[in-house]
């Protein structure tokens, strides 16, 4: 560490730290909190019901309701808990606590504090989604207002907030694509078009939705190729849907012309905007002839990842295509805000109710305060502070741009290859991000498609600071340089970890998973508590080709 | 003035159209020429020859006599020094002194034509001292050592004179004979040869991509079924192909072109055989690019040369994993054709079937 004091106006007080910082994540070894706890144990002393108050609650609809046994809560005291969660959360790498651009695609940005606030406001939060329209005008406003904003971004005529997460949003897409063709007694389109840097629940959703997928791979430019494309496209298509920027955080200039050559085949154009965060105040769906596009706010629009959910998804359609849009639509009439009668051709409400209400306040808080001049300056931070990892970093050995050849920018992200590096050192891009723990730091290598050598993707977005942003550079040289002296030193690790190695199976075979105390002691401790009950399949049923799940919780 | 080595094996290929899987050996070599296979291999160094001299017209070429490589450089008019004599028909033997000979000659780069076998024996012969380019003359070639076709040497052969091009050890393998009797697909490792790093015009070795699961190949051979019913399909050499033939209950050969027809099998059919089979019908083929390589055309292959002027393009059936397309790292798919303008017709995006519901369009080069 270099201190340096100046006193003279020109050059204000400096504290420089070159290279990453000594860090050493907390190691609390803590039991499960059911291990806790002994019986008996007490936090709260709760009275005992008099007998009058007993007598009175007689044959009330509560004791119908009243469980026969206590559940099986840890019995242990509050201070007790609060200890155990504290050091829990030690040992966890949290969004607020590291600087986590690597775990690009993602969209990781600071959750402005403000935001939670106004969304646990009891004004909300208290409030039941049966509740009487008119007992629910604020939340309704916000809905309808968080509506406007996101047409106005999108460029589109109608957006719904329903849908849940994205990916359900991209459900709620391919759902409306099949009931636009059905409505018009076009059978024959049994085929949907992606690309293979696109986000995989495109192919996946639409898949599931017996979708045959058509995938496009890119040119050495990392753009798809217009004759591909017309390859790929015919009267069998029932939609192209893809992402721009691609998952490269290349933006393909041609994107008017592939949306046009879709619909020369009768198909419809559907954009995967999750992440928009390069784009915003830039370009716009709608300006480039898109009929539906979908936003992650959680993404995008700031509101938190929380460890996979819940999240939020909104859906942009057309005039054409707003009749189609799932969950109940908001209209404003002189008695204010209602749900309007649901039209006909509405396909199915991907969720039940109106969307994930503490999301929706936290983005439409988010677009409020920043407005639009400081949404484009979102994008273009976002795009030069992309700009500047990638400057820096590819002066690393072993490290390349996939697709970048120094011709274009990428917008908001860059998927890097460290097969260099593998190549000189047999140290893969995983092994590297076991390393970047012990700069208490992420980094993410799951990349699907694997087409990318040794992937990595590193998305800077708009809310770290250049210091930040060098910290993980120099963290990230550091890690490489240290695989050239010393590869078995990265191999092991990480060495200043709260947790040393998880062995990769356990994290991908559920049998292994044990989500709640009781599947702990199914798996673990070999009891054999009560199973559920589970569907059982009517006789008729078609048998699906996949196995069924097996029960894991 | 650039130096080049030249080495022509000039039986190098010959079992590839005769359907033998492989060239090595004097028994296999006259078979293959009494099954009425044409040697190729001085026409695809002349093809690679003519590439390097439109780039680097001054050239200079070292090699040995009549048809090691002299007769070729005689034809194309290209001034050549001869240093290794050899009777004809000439042997492997021939091939490790001439490339002795020319390590000792000294010269900027060493063209062999020819497939794994010739690589192996230049490498016993030079190890890593040379710059070395195989020009794809051979059956399977597994190796990395090679242009990805014939036209590929000339770019190459001008950025090693324009001293543009990066060198690597690239390995040098050939068939491993014992796992194929055991119906596996597997590559033994006999050395490295000195290559310019060129990965858009140099072949990459063959990589093995984990065997497809059963459930994959089921749905993928449901689809070929529905595809190419009624006319006749014939199958490429590979696990991948051998594996949804088996999916139809039948023994497809694992190295063999065979034809399907009727739900009759017939297997390991040479070119002149398959040639006649085919007569005019329309057919479709049904091939797996080489893990790694992505070549679809022109690798263990040779057999289908006299009938693709009459396959269309859209009857190329080619079947790839998920993984094994990932495994190409972008690198397009490559149909190495016994002429530019067989190249040039299957060229271009192609739809490729990579599951039951799944295809990709995928660039053929």
């Amino acid at each position: 560490m270099t201190l340096q004091a100046e006193t003279t106006d020109s050059t204000p007080l400096q504290v420089h730290k070159s290279g990453p910082r000594d860090y050493h994540a907390a190691r609390w070894d803590e039991p499960l909190i059911f291990e806790l706890g002994r019986e008996g144990e007490r936090g709260v002393l709760v009275p005992t019901a008099s007998d009058a108050a007993l007598a009175a609650l007689d044959g009330s609809p509560e004791t119908l309701v009243r469980r026969k046994d206590a559940p099986a809560l840890p019995e242990i005291g509050q201070a007790q808990v609060l200890r155990h969660f504290l050091r829990l959360s030690q040992e966890t790498l949290g969004a607020d606590l590291n600087v986590d651009i690597g775990q690009g695609t993602c969209t990781m940005k600071y959750s402005p504090k403000i935001n939670e606030v106004f969304a646990s406001s009891p004004k909300h939060a208290a409030t039941h989604p049966l509740q009487h329209e008119s007992t629910v005008q604020g939340t309704l406003q916000i809905m309808a207002e968080l509506e406007g904003y996101l047409a106005e971004i999108s460029g589109m005529d109608a957006v719904s907030l329903q849908a849940g997460a994205g990916s359900a949003a991209i459900w709620a897409n391919v759902s409306i694509v099949r009931a636009y063709h059905q409505h018009r007694g076009d059978t024959e389109r049994d085929e949907v078009v992606t690309t293979i840097f696109s986000h995989p629940s495109n192919a996946a959703a639409a898949r599931t939705a017996g979708y045959r997928i058509i995938t496009l791979y890119p040119g050495e430019d990392g753009l798809i190729d217009l004759d591909a494309l017309r390859a790929a496209l015919g009267p069998r298509t029932a939609a192209l849907m893809i992402t721009n920027p691609e998952d490269t955080g290349i933006f393909n200039p041609m994107i008017g012309q592939i949306v046009a050559e879709a619909h020369a085949v009768g198909a419809l154009a559907v954009y995967d905007q999750a992440n928009a965060n390069g784009i915003l105040g830039i370009t716009r769906a709608r300006d480039a002839g898109f009929d539906l596009c979908h936003f992650n706010l959680h993404k995008t629009f700031s509101t938190p990842h929380a460890c996979g959910g819940p999240a939020a998804g909104a859906i942009g359609a057309t005039k054409e295509l707003e009749p189609f849009l799932p969950g109940p639509r908001i209209v404003k009439d002189e008695d204010g805000y209602r749900f309007a009668p649901e039209h006909p051709l509405a396909t199915a409400p991907v969720r039940p109710f109106y969307g994930v209400i503490p999301n929706l306040i936290r983005a439409y808080s988010w677009i409020r305060a920043l407005g639009a001049e400081g949404l484009r300056q979102v994008a273009e931070t976002a795009v030069l502070n992309n700009n500047y990892v990638m400057a820096r970093l590819l002066q690393v050995d072993g490290v390349s741009a996939s697709y970048l050849d120094g011709t274009v920018a990428p917008i908001e992200q860059v998927r890097y290859s460290w097969a260099g590096l593998h190549r000189d050192t047999g140290v893969t891009s995983g092994e590297l991000g076991q390393r970047l723990a012990d700069f208490g730091m992420h980094f993410w290598t799951s990349h699907h498609p694997y087409v990318v050598p040794e992937p990595a993707t590193v998305e800077p977005t708009e809310s770290y600071s250049k210091r930040e942003l060098d910290e993980y550079v120099d963290a990230l040289a550091q890690a490489a340089s240290e695989a050239r002296r010393d590869p078995e030193f990265i191999r092991s690790a990480p060495h200043r970890s709260s947790i040393h190695r998880l062995d990769a199976e356990s994290m991908t075979d559920p049998d292994t998973w044990a989500t709640s105390w009781r599947a702990y002691r199914r798996k673990y401790l070999g009891d054999a508590p009560p199973v559920p009950a589970h569907w059982v399949r009517p006789g008729d049923a078609p048998v699906r080709k996949r196995a069924e799940k097996v029960f894991h919780r | 003035m650039l130096r080049c080595g030249l080495i022509i094996n000039p039986v190098a290929g010959v079992g590839g159209e005769a359907g033998l899987a492989g060239s090595d050996g004097a028994d296999i070599q006259r078979l293959a020429l009494e099954r009425g296979v044409r040697k190729r291999s001085a026409e695809r160094a002349e093809r690679a020859l003519a590439g390097i001299l439109r780039l680097v017209p001054d050239l200079e070429v070292v090699t040995g006599s009549g048809e090691l490589g002299a007769a070729s450089c005689s034809r194309l008019g290209i001034p050549h020094t001869v240093v290794h004599e050899a009777a004809e028909p000439t042997t492997a033997g021939d091939t490790t002194a001439l490339a002795a000979a020319l390590r000792d000659a000294v010269v900027d780069v060493l063209l062999f034509a020819g497939g794994d076998g010739t690589a192996r024996d230049v490498t016993a012969a030079v190890g890593d001292a040379v710059l070395c380019v195989g020009i794809p003359a051979g059956v399977k070639m597994h190796s990395a050592v090679f242009a990805l076709t014939p036209d590929d040497v000339g770019p190459v052969v001008a950025a090693v004179a324009g001293g543009t091009a990066q060198r690597e050890l690239a390995e040098v393998v050939d068939i491993d004979e014992a796992a194929r009797r055991a119906g596996l697909l597997g590559s033994r490792l006999y050395g490295q040869l000195l290559v310019p790093k060129l990965p858009r015009a140099m072949q990459r070795g063959k990589r093995s991509i984990g065997a497809a699961d059963l459930g994959w190949l089921a749905g993928v051979a449901e689809v070929v079924a529905a595809r190419s019913a009624g006319d006749p399909l014939l199958l490429g050499p590979g696990t991948t192909v051998r594996d949804l033939a088996a999916v139809w209950g039948l023994e497809a050969s694992l190295l063999g072109v065979d034809l399907l027809e009727d739900g009759e099998l017939t297997t390991d059919l040479d070119a002149v055989a398959l040639e006649h089979a085919v007569g005019d019908r329309r057919f479709r083929l049904l091939v797996s690019p080489v893990g790694g390589q992505g070549i679809v055309l022109g690798r263990g292959n040779q057999q289908l040369n006299r009938v693709l002027d009459r396959l269309r393009p859209e009857d190329l059936i080619v079947v790839c994993s998920p993984e094994k397309l990932a495994a190409l790292g972008g690198r397009p798919l490559i149909v190495d054709a016994p002429t530019p303008a067989l190249n040039a017709k299957f060229a271009g995006p192609h739809r490729i079937l990579t599951g039951a519901t799944d295809e990709a369009i995928y660039p053929i080069r």
